[in-house]
């Protein structure tokens, strides 16, 4: 459940990032496949999912804690890949963009 | 926001940050240390190497055992069970001639002692900075710290309002850019990304110091009966009835009653700490604790008091949920929980915090580092020099601390002059490298980092050869945390040669113009 969470939370901030513009063109380029509003969707609800898998591994006590910090990690991550690493996160933006076709088919 | 607004928040911000930074910088980076305080006392302490515990040791015998060397305790005294963090048995009590505290390790297999220190061993310099900048004359240690927690609060406030960006930059780091834009990209990082914790340590930090620096409410609520307002806090009894003594009262027996009804109430029910009051009185009482559950982060949540004579049961303390919160404040800030992932990610985001001090004031620094004018006023040599001496200089006297531990305790084989021999070290380092960067100026940096790998490769270099603990054979010993302490020295040490030889090669270079990469992001 703990490494459940902790997936969640780089997930979900990997998800938050992609949906800022300047994240996106640097992931995707000008192409943008998905709309920012999918990524940030799907980034809360990652985040609540972390935080859920969280206490209920760990306990509410030990959980919240465990989340924040999690979340923190996971930021620094997401930051470190989008400054080193940008084509790394092409494959969630990927996702995104099939999660978004799925919902509003053309 | 109005830019005027902006403007005062960013000369508040600036004008804290340049007076509060370097002591902040300690008090976090001395903090974010002590998550590992254990780890790090069994390094300097390794006497106390021992394997886990298997099976729980009988107090009875252990007291039985050492009933010579606890005769000399002024009443009072502490017993702290083995834990896997601690596998050993500690007394601590005032030593009744001197007024000195003493602790003795004792093995609990074995009831034999193991090391006996004051309570100036191991971390307790860290701890005593951290707290009070090692002020330990007056309470002007806690004065300070408390304004610098405040300082800090009221950084992290200004800082957000000064911000214009604060979504947008969540998750940028420009590393292509140029020195002055890196460094504030990296402020902000550090400062966004471990927010609640860079908020909530300063914050609980002031609320565990808070009875000291404002005695006033708690002096009310306790109407003039103190002992009453600490019963209510923390357990005990008041008075202790008259009774016949019983023979043998036995303390493993209290102990076991005490679990046995703490199971029924959950949590893992283990007493970790014993408290023998008011010893040599028909008074004498025992208090059994739960002080740090290794399963939860509220400390102090449950004791029970005996009558030490009859065995009998004077009160069971049993937190009241608003005790019980005042206790998870206070666990959240000591950390004393058996949670590896946790334990590093406070770490992690210490080291964050102190990332976030540093490159605010490198920030500051940069921006005026282009004029000359600003160069050469002494403001700036100040900030300057103090800075280096309060990053580079703080983490090589931290590497002598652990230097001097090992080669005091090889040459000089005693314990008694040691914690102020480990003292004179690394103050004694902090001080040169302060006059070395007044010197030096902007080239100290690379020197000093020099000087903290060599340190820091030295420290782990004695440790193998006055414990046999090298890091290989540590690990098969399953000391773990000896080659933990080690491995982060090694990386620490491995770090700063890098980047304190690619600043001098950097310094070396002749001048070129500088190239626009942009980056990622």
């Amino acid at each position: 459940m703990t490494l459940l969470s902790a997936i969640c939370a780089l997930l979900a901030c990997c998800s938050l990032a992609l949906g800022q513009d300047r994240h996106r063109k640097a992931v995707v380029g000008t192409n943008a496949t998905y709309r920012l509003p999918t990524a940030r969707w799907s980034g809360a609800v990652l985040l609540i999912l972390s935080l859920g898998t969280g206490v209920l591994g760990e306990g509410s006590s030990f959980g919240v804690l465990l989340w924040f910090l999690l979340v923190a990690l996971a930021s620094m991550i997401t930051a470190a890949t989008l400054c080193w690493q940008p084509q790394a996160l092409r494959t969630l933006a990927r996702s995104l963009a099939a999660i978004e076709r799925r919902r509003s088919p053309p | 926001m109005r830019d005027q607004t902006r403007q005062a928040f960013a000369t508040l911000h600036s004008l804290s940050g340049v007076i509060a930074s370097v002591l902040l910088v300690m008090v976090f980076w001395t903090g974010t240390l002590l998550v590992f305080d254990k780890e790090i006392d069994r390094w300097m302490l390794p006497e106390t190497r021992l394997p886990a515990v298997s099976h729980e040791a009988s107090v009875d015998t252990l007291l039985e055992e050492n009933r010579a060397r606890l005769a000399t305790a002024a009443g009072y005294i502490q017993i702290r069970r083995p834990t896997p963090r601690e596998p050993f048995v500690q007394f601590r009590f005032t030593e009744r001639a001197t007024g000195a505290t003493i602790v003795h390790f004792v093995d609990p297999a074995t009831a034999r002692p193991l090391l006996t220190t004051t309570d100036k061993a191991g971390t307790s310099l860290l701890f005593a900075l951290h707290y009070q900048l090692n002020i330990t004359s007056s309470e002007l240690g806690y004065w300070i710290v408390g304004a610098l927690a405040i300082l800090l609060l009221v950084l992290m406030i200004s800082g957000i309002a000064v911000h214009r960006k604060l979504i947008d930059e969540y998750f940028v780091y420009r590393a292509g850019k140029k020195a002055r834009r890196r460094l504030l990209d990296l402020h902000n990082l550090t400062s966004l990304v471990a927010l609640p914790f860079n908020v909530f340590m300063p914050l609980t930090g002031l609320y565990i110091v808070f009875a000291l620096l404002l005695p006033a409410p708690l002096s009310i609520a306790a109407q003039g009966d103190q002992g009453r307002l600490d019963r209510e806090i923390y357990g005990g009894a008041s008075t202790v009835p008259p009774g016949e003594p019983a023979t043998g009262t036995s303390i493993d027996a209290l102990i076991d009653r005490a679990e046995a009804v703490w199971r029924t109430r959950g949590g893992s029910g283990r007493a970790d700490r014993l408290e023998l009051k008011d010893l040599g009185t028909e008074g004498a009482t025992l208090v059994v604790a739960e002080a740090y559950p290794a399963d939860a982060v509220t400390i102090s949540r449950r004791a029970m008091t005996y009558a030490l004579a009859t065995g009998q049961l004077l009160d069971d303390f049993e937190a009241t949920p608003i005790v019980a919160a005042h206790g998870w404040l206070t666990g959240l800030h000591f950390v004393q929980f058996d949670h590896d992932l946790l334990r590093w990610l406070y770490f992690l985001a210490g080291l964050c915090g102190t990332a976030m001090i540093v490159t605010g004031l490198l920030f500051w620094l940069e921006a005026r580092r282009r004029s000359n004018d600003t160069q050469a006023a002494t403001g700036y040599r100040i900030v300057e020099a103090t800075t280096i001496a309060g990053t580079t200089g703080l983490l090589a006297a931290t590497a002598a601390l652990l230097v001097a531990n090992r080669l005091i305790d090889y040459w000089l084989n005693a314990t008694v002059f040691v914690a102020d021999l480990e003292q004179l070290a690394f103050f004694g380092v902090w001080g040169l490298a302060l006059v070395h960067a007044t010197v030096r100026r902007g080239r100290a940096w690379s020197d000093q980092m020099i000087v903290i790998a060599l340190l820091a490769i030295t420290a782990v270099a004695l440790n193998g050869m006055t414990t046999g603990d090298y890091p290989p054979v540590a690990i098969e010993r399953g000391r773990v945390a000896v080659f933990g302490v080690d491995l982060v020295l090694l990386m620490a040490g491995l770090a700063a040669l890098i980047f304190g030889l690619r600043l001098r090669w950097r310094a070396e270079e002749p001048a070129r113009p500088t190239r626009g990469r942009q980056g990622a992001a």
